[in-house]
């Protein structure tokens, strides 16, 4: 095993598991946003990770792994019952995934072999995404800081 | 190559001695973006507080980068002044669009340091990828 192996499987795993939470998440909060103008915002982010979940399983299958399974539920994500803690809560799941996504990247990043070179454009494209994502709902909620300097961190 | 075999070769020289180039160029990159926003907020009218926004960003990601470039054994990099021949001294302003343009190539620049660099500053420099990639998002 190359050095830094498990420790990339074990990041690659919580980058999946990061993206089922938040493709949950939305879910909820989608629910609370109905009639809002967050609601498209909403209905993007939420088709983004799925498909990036959908992407991560898949990938992580046909390295010969087995991908985690999702949780029942995420009792953390709880109460959404407003559409100002729906659009807080969109803040945290992106937040989330950016931070398993550069934690994912710092792993490969300190790892060698073919899947660490591989895994880094994958990680940086859905960190900046998610970055990307997070400044999206920032601009809705708290526009005076609607960056973070060091994402995922 | 016998008088070659005894003759005392300079040790090549260690990685950690000098700042990668890439971490040196991500750090010219910083300079510029701050130098450009300096030039612009006087005239940026509506767009000012955002554009402050991102130069505390551009702030603190010079700052990390100065001291990785430190810790990778470069020269003191602590003063202001950029090393860059391509910097001028005096950029003129620009529109939110050139500026929203910059971050974008300024992001997609950071990924491709990231790519060439390995461990801690890798991570940083992707860090700094996708802020910017954000600060092109609040320019939209």
């Amino acid at each position: 095993m190359n050095p830094g192996e498990s420790a990339l499987r074990d990041a690659w795993q919580a980058a999946l598991a990061a993206e089922q939470r938040a493709a949950f998440g939305y879910g909820l909060l989608g629910a609370r946003l109905h009639g809002s103008a967050q609601l498209p915002l909403a209905i993007s982010c939420s088709d983004a990770h799925e498909a990036l979940r959908d992407e991560t399983e898949q990938a992580i299958a046909a390295a010969g792994l087995t991908p985690v399974s999702p949780a029942a539920d995420y009792p953390d994500l709880y109460p959404v019952d407003t559409a100002a803690q729906a659009a807080g809560l969109a803040v945290r799941l992106e937040d989330g995934c950016a931070t398993a996504w550069r934690y994912l990247y710092a792993a490969a990043a300190e790892a060698s072999g073919a899947r660490a070179t591989a895994l880094r454009p994958m990680a940086q494209r859905a960190l900046t995404a998610g970055a990307v994502r997070a400044t999206q709902w920032r601009k809705l909620t708290d526009p005076a800081r609607a960056t973070v300097a060091f994402p995922g961190l | 190559m016998g008088v070659e075999f005894w003759r005392d070769r300079p040790k090549p020289a260690a990685p950690q001695q000098h700042a990668p180039a890439a971490l040196r160029a991500a750090l010219d990159a910083e300079h510029e973006l701050l130098a450009a926003l300096d030039a612009s907020l006087p005239a940026a009218g509506a767009a000012a507080p955002a554009l402050r926004q991102l130069r505390a960003d551009h702030v603190a990601h010079a700052r990390a980068l100065a001291a990785a470039v430190d810790e990778a054994g470069g020269a003191p990099v602590r003063a202001k002044a950029s090393a860059s021949p391509t910097a001028s001294p005096t950029p003129a302003p620009r529109s939110v669009a050139e500026l929203r343009q910059a971050e974008s190539d300024a992001s997609r620049r950071a990924a491709e340091h990231a790519g060439a660099l390995s461990g801690r500053d890798a991570a940083l420099l992707a860090s700094i990828a996708a802020c910017e990639a954000s600060h092109a998002e609040l320019l939209a």
